[in-house]
């Protein structure tokens, strides 16, 4: 099984379509694919792949503090003065500590300078795993974060090791499984670039987006030399677009192709459609279909 | 432990304008609607910063072509471990993220990447052997340009805590306004609707929320609206549609706008000269103004201007 991963420092790029696109010409080329959603703060892979729902499960990677009663604090504030992460407010009339759920960051700090041992931390939920059936006929692994949390990677291992889980039982082992990681350059993206044979960087010709190129880039590095890069809107701006094109040649990337400015994308988007679907004969889909042939061969070297 | 620590809600004492950009999706333009807004409070003779709390991707610089200087790493509590060492396990049954190792008589192992600063082992060490170390975890930088000052937070590559450095930037940021005596504020945030994004918006008393007409957008954006539901404390919420034209699916956004009773303020149309001026790194007000781009965003600032303070 080849383990593919997309990623692109900046959001909004198309990584999504662009997953979505290629695990169609996957199965469609005759693969077997298995697909993760790691962009667990947006994960909207599922919505486009038309997945139906088969299996839930809570994640709990997170612990909060709570007093365990009320007549067991002294009142002495020790917590709230030590409280690293300012989590804690005091409650003068009551001389007892508030915590904070949106601000505690779980360290525990607290429940060891507690003299009366008045303090527990207690795991709490922090998102979901979902394992869905998309009606093109693969399993898609999605990682949701809980609005508001960190710690986000935490949850992209999960999905992960949740999807390889799957992957094994299967009686054939998948031919690819395909990642969508989340945008940065922290640690929710090297959890989803961790253990990636091959990885696909996104990036449009504007300044941000390559710098952020760039950022991604000097994690990619550490997981694999096998790193491609796609070039969206490319036609927008040709000559950044070469002068990125000059950058991939000068550091050894794999130039995979362009994808030209294309509305019917948009427009596929906004139905929460697959734009091989809806608009099978637009450029956009022709440049897909070409960075698919070179991808595939990208993969046997 | 860290350098200082915040306290969230002075933010919300400062008697200025402060407005937070935010959207959920990535790459729908918050950024560029930051730095647009604040070019306009400039040119209405305000004194305006910009926070860029986007600390894994900061882009405002490159929009504005500003070259940052930086004014100080930021750099978060490791344990050092000394020779007073008893091997007594506390340090690693106290760390939560696992990162110390436990080595049976012999001193712990530390691996920095994974540390997150709390310093609880130091607490909890019975005979002292835990000195205070540190590691760079990322940089706040500044800089301006057309009157308009920056502060810049910057994530170390791969560091994992992310939002030590929005906390930090906050702080610094707060003690700065106080000092310069800002009239606006503007705070431009990461994709998404993390606990980063949180902290990033915390002390707004408007959020600009960009997004764009499709289902993507539209998911997104209800994280976002869901995470700001939850700051006690009056906040004015806007949706800007942007890449209006990009499709016909607006209907996506209203219902959202009125689920949620955050009114549309404005959209604004796909434009090249709004991608030229991106690419430039020059507002699109000032390198078009008469750009249909840049005549949105006057009619969404004129709207905006009446939720200001008064002069
Ligand atoms: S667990 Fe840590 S962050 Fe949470 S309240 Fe206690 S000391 Fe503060
Ligand atoms: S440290 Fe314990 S006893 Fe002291 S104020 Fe906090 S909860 Fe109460």
């Amino acid at each position: 099984m080849k383990k593919i991963t997309i990623a692109s420092g900046k959001g909004g790029v198309g990584k999504t379509t662009t997953t979505a696109t290629l695990a169609l010409l996957f199965k469609e080329a005759g693969k077997d694919i298995i697909l993760v959603d790691c962009d667990v703060d947006a994960p909207n892979l599922a919505i486009v792949l038309k997945c139906e729902e088969l299996e839930t499960k809570d994640i709990f990677s997170a612990e909060k503090a709570f007093l365990s009663n009320n007549d067991c604090c002294i009142g002495c504030k020790t917590c709230y003065e030590k409280c690293p992460s300012n989590a804690i407010k005091w409650d003068a009339d009551n001389k007892h500590p508030i915590f904070s759920d949106l601000f505690c960051e779980g360290c525990g700090v607290c429940e060891i300078v507690c003299p009366e041992n008045c303090i527990e931390l207690r795991p709490i939920k922090t998102g979901d795993l979902l394992k869905q059936h998309s009606k093109y006929g693969f399993t898609v692994i999605t990682g949701k974060i809980k609005i508001g949390e960190g710690n986000s990677g935490k949850i992209v291992a999960e999905a992960k090791m949740w999807a390889n889980n799957i992957a094994k039982q299967e009686s054939t082992l998948p031919d690819i499984l395909l990642s969508d990681g989340p945008p940065g350059v922290g640690c929710p993206v090297i959890a989803s670039l961790t253990d990636s044979d091959y990885i696909i960087l996104l990036t449009e010709p504007n300044p941000a987006a390559v710098h952020d190129l760039k950022r991604v880039l000097q994690l990619a590095y550490n997981f694999t030399k096998h790193i491609g890069v796609i070039i969206n809107k490319a036609d927008l701006f040709p000559e950044s677009t070469n002068k990125i094109i000059e950058f991939l040649e000068q550091n050894n990337l794999f130039h995979l192709g362009n994808i030209p400015l294309d509305n019917s994308i948009a427009y596929a988007v906004a139905e929460g459609l697959s734009v091989i679907e809806y608009a099978p004969d637009s450029i956009a889909v022709k440049a897909y279909r070409d960075i698919f042939n070179k991808i595939q061969k990208f993969i046997m070297n | 432990m860290v350098d200082e620590r915040v306290d969230w809600f002075e933010f919300f004492e400062l008697d200025k304008d402060i407005i937070g950009c935010t959207g959920g999706k990535g790459g729908t333009g918050k950024t560029t609607v930051a730095v647009n807004i604040a070019y306009m409070l400039s040119k209405l003779g305000k004194k305006v910063l910009i926070i860029d709390c986007d600390v894994d991707n900061p882009n405002v610089s490159i929009l504005m072509n500003i070259e940052l200087k930086e004014i100080k790493k930021i750099n978060i509590f490791v344990p050092e471990f000394n020779d007073k060492c008893i091997s007594c396990k506390k340090c690693h049954d106290v760390c939560k993220p696992h990162a110390i190792l436990h080595i049976p008589d012999k001193k712990p192992l530390l691996f920095p990447e994974i540390c997150e600063g709390c310093a609880a082992c130091q607490i909890i060490c019975p005979v002292g052997a835990i000195d205070s170390g540190f590691k760079e975890i990322g940089a706040l930088l500044e800089g301006s340009n057309y009157g308009i000052d920056i502060i810049v937070g910057r994530l170390k590559v791969g560091e994992p805590n992310s939002s030590e450095i929005v906390k930090q930037e906050k702080i610094y940021a707060l003690k700065k306004i106080k000092e310069n005596n800002y009239d606006s504020i503007i705070i431009d945030t990461a994709p998404g609707a993390h606990c980063d994004v949180f902290y990033s918006l915390f002390g707004s008393k408007i959020v600009l929320y960009v997004t764009e007409p499709t289902l993507y957008g539209m998911f997104d954006l209800k994280r976002i609206l869901e995470l700001v539901k939850v700051i006690d404390y009056p906040i004015k919420s806007y949706i800007i549609l942007n890449r209006s034209d990009m499709t016909n699916r607006h209907d996506l956004i209203e219902k959202l706008s009125e689920e949620y009773s955050v009114p549309i303020i404005g959209q604004i149309p796909l434009d090249k000269s709004i991608q030229v001026a991106y690419a430039k790194g020059v507002p699109v007000i000032e390198e078009f103004p008469d750009s249909v781009g840049s005549k949105s965003y006057i009619q969404i600032f004129n709207k905006l201007k009446g939720e200001l303070k008064k002069e």
